[in-house]
């Protein structure tokens, strides 16, 4: 074990044997802000022969804060990075796993495991859902991955990282033992046999729904990557661990209904995976419209927000520690009693709080603009306006409304909310989506106690949808994504 | 001393801006705050209230003006502050205090005391406009508390008075840097302000107000508070926890003249305050889509100060910066501004860039990010000796153009 300074501790374990080389070096290239207080470091491992300094490859920076620590001073290696040669992907891959920062006891980067536990709802896959084919060949030579028919590289980390935990687990039963309980279960479609997770897989993935409409894709695509690395390869059991891997929301879209993402106590994660708590028959009547705003400015990108925030945000801590527990506690028993009016109070008030610590973050971050506040507006006043909590609103890292209402005010609501945001006349066909929902246009008395002006064109669409199934395997052959040899068309 | 004549005062108070905020009040009475606070005196030569007095035996009731327009006495906080300064004028015998005015040397022979049981006429105004969110509400009652001290006698500890008409009033009774203590008693009495540094102490300080176009009315911020107080769950973590750090922080900046820190303070709090307020339920939004331009524009600023320091630190050629040069070491959104800094400030030579640490504290010092969601849309800047006028002017403009 290396000591250093700013409480920074490597374990080197095998490393030699896994990078393949006698005694490689480790260097820490750090970055520091303000005095050394923020810093983010990451390892770089070289050639020990040092044959103009060739990496093997380098881990994620990792924020770390802290007082300078009295002690011997920290290699330091340069601020920019020079043009890095590619390691061999499986050397990576090791170097990733093993070679960790180990730090106090703070939440993971790298295996992405939350400051506290969340609650979210899946919505219907029959308005927005991520498709994914992947075929497994002996023939292929890589990974290959195409995005919405785009090909692109696999060597992102995250990307890694899931692949790398769903063959790795698939490695952990021999591959006879799966096709012996495969057999026993009834087989729908007869090409459903497995394939070993040594061969190579191509896997094309795209959404129906528009990508950079800060719809969440990243989400419902690594839980539907997953999914079917895990169906293709034989995996069973528990899988919101492995989309995790890819990014942390998609634990959550591996179930339908209302689904918990529990923080987990253990350092590997093991335990930091969702649960259902409630199926999305349970509670039919909510409705979920998602109002798409326009917004010029481009947002922060949540891990890059979200790693801010630990870095810089006091309120974060208190939030996560003594404040998020109980709502999630009252938030999960509104929704076992059908209680929307409490529901919907603790869905705003999440929301709100969310935004108050990216406000706290320094520099600040705003997902909010001005159309997204007219709404809550909006909402605050309708519900006033019944003298009752009949619709809510929440906000992820971007200024889409998702704005949550029952079936019996879906119209009205609805109505209410495009009167008051109507479409510019050129695309008010195609304006209001999803669920076929009539619009009951506002009463005069109530737009006048609501008091606002109508907002034209601060809104490119109104998704209307509802929670919705879990992941499913697809057996129609015209919805494949690759043809039987791996290659885009059917 | 004449009898039946009546005596007249007029006095002015600055505006403060608050460093490290109040919100929240423990007790809405005597208006008595969760948490200390600390802030800035601005110069009267651009903001200030100005209070006349007349008390006269002749007089038959209370009666006030405010900027030209007659306004009722009866509202609960001014009728608050009247009570609390009379209170204590009765407290003291005249004829005492009396003894004391001839002894202390008069500058001006109107100045005799009234006894606190005269009624008195008050007319208030100020040289910035009304509604323009310019907490005119502070300097106002402090103002008044001060006019009405002097006329009725009253010595000592005068803050408390101005505090019972407004919490943040109890801060512009002095110049400088103020801190609002507040105070464990819970008859207030030592919910008082005191003077941190004097205006002299760090004369390099500079204010910009920029005034926001906005057609949402804000909630007032009595309100805001209180709603705060009852939904906010971050507030009382605030309040208890937070603060009194940053306080302390904030006070061991201002006197090291550590500007850098005390910004970041200053900025962080703000943003802390305005977080608060979203954490509200219903939400409360005092800063608009123009507000947080303006906050992108101060974080640009210094990540561009910083990073020319960083090219010049490492660069080694003598000749002037190109613009190529900059734009290898900037990122989007400030590379604008490190060009226009160039245009400015580099021109000259870059033997006097190397001079020292001088240019980098004049930089540095230039901007400080102070904002206020208010109404009317102009731009109301005040840059006084030591620096380019043109700099920041054009900085702002320029910005404002590209829309970034």
């Amino acid at each position: 074990m290396t000591h250093w300074a700013n409480e920074v501790t490597v374990d080197r374990g095998d490393c030699g044997a896994i990078t393949g080389i006698q005694t490689p070096r480790i260097q820490i290239h750090k970055r520091g802000t303000d005095c050394g207080r923020r810093t983010e470091v990451k390892l770089v491992i070289t050639n020990e022969d040092n044959r103009g300094n060739i990496w093997l490859g380098e881990t994620q920076p990792k924020l770390i804060t802290g007082r300078r620590s009295r002690g011997p001073a920290m290699q330091l290696g340069d601020w920019a990075i020079e043009q890095a040669h590619p390691s061999p992907r499986y050397i990576w891959e090791e170097v990733n796993k093993k070679i960790a920062l180990h730090k106090g006891g703070k939440r993971d980067e790298e295996l992405i495991l939350p400051l506290n536990s969340s609650l979210s709802i899946s919505l219907h896959q029959d308005q927005l859902k991520s498709t994914t084919t992947a075929v497994a060949s002996p023939a292929f030579s890589e990974d290959k991955l195409w995005l919405n028919g785009q090909e692109k590289s696999v060597q992102e980390s995250r990307l890694q990282a899931l692949l790398h935990e769903v063959r790795r687990r698939a490695a952990k039963r021999p591959l006879e033992d799966v096709q012996r309980e495969e057999e026993v279960v009834e087989s729908v479609n007869s090409e459903h046999r497995l394939a070993p997770p040594s061969w190579h897989v191509h896997i094309s993935s795209k959404n129906n729904f528009p990508t950079g409409a800060g719809l969440a894709s990243s989400a419902s695509g690594y839980a539907c990557l997953a999914f079917t690395l895990a169906q293709l390869f034989g995996v069973r059991g528990e899988l919101s661990g492995i989309a995790r891997r890819g990014s942390g929301s998609a634990c959550r879209s591996m179930y339908g209904g209302v689904v918990r993402w529990t923080h987990g106590e253990q350092a590997d994660g093991a335990d930091s995976i969702a649960v259902q708590v409630i199926p999305e028959s349970y509670w039919p009547e909510l409705r979920v419209f998602i109002l798409v705003v326009s917004d010029l400015q481009k947002a922060v990108s949540s891990s890059e927000g979200m790693r801010r925030s630990v870095a810089t945000s006091r309120l974060l801590q208190h939030r996560a520690t003594v404040l998020v527990p109980e709502l999630l506690r009252k938030a999960e028993a509104a929704v076992k009693a059908h209680d929307f009016p409490a529901f919907s109070q603790l869905a705003m008030c999440d929301s709100n709080q969310l935004h108050a610590i990216c406000l706290d973050t320094h520099p600040p971050i705003f997902y909010l603009n001005d159309t997204s506040r007219q709404i809550m507006r909006l909402v605050h006043a309708y519900n006033q306006a019944c003298a009752e909590i009949r619709a809510g609103y929440t906000f992820d890292a971007g200024p889409n409304a998702f704005v949550l209402t029952t079936a019996r005010d879906a119209s009205k609501l609805l109505g209410l909310i495009a009167h008051f945001f109507p479409p510019q006349t050129s695309n008010s066909k195609r304006y209001i989506r999803g669920l076929p929902l009539t619009t009951d246009p506002p009463s005069l008395e109530l737009q006048c106690a609501l008091g606002f002006e109508p907002q034209p064109n601060a809104l490119h669409y109104i998704l209307c949808t509802r929670p919705g199934p879990g992941p499913q395997c697809i057996f129609d052959n015209e919805a494949h994504l690759l043809n039987i040899d791996g290659l885009p068309g059917n």
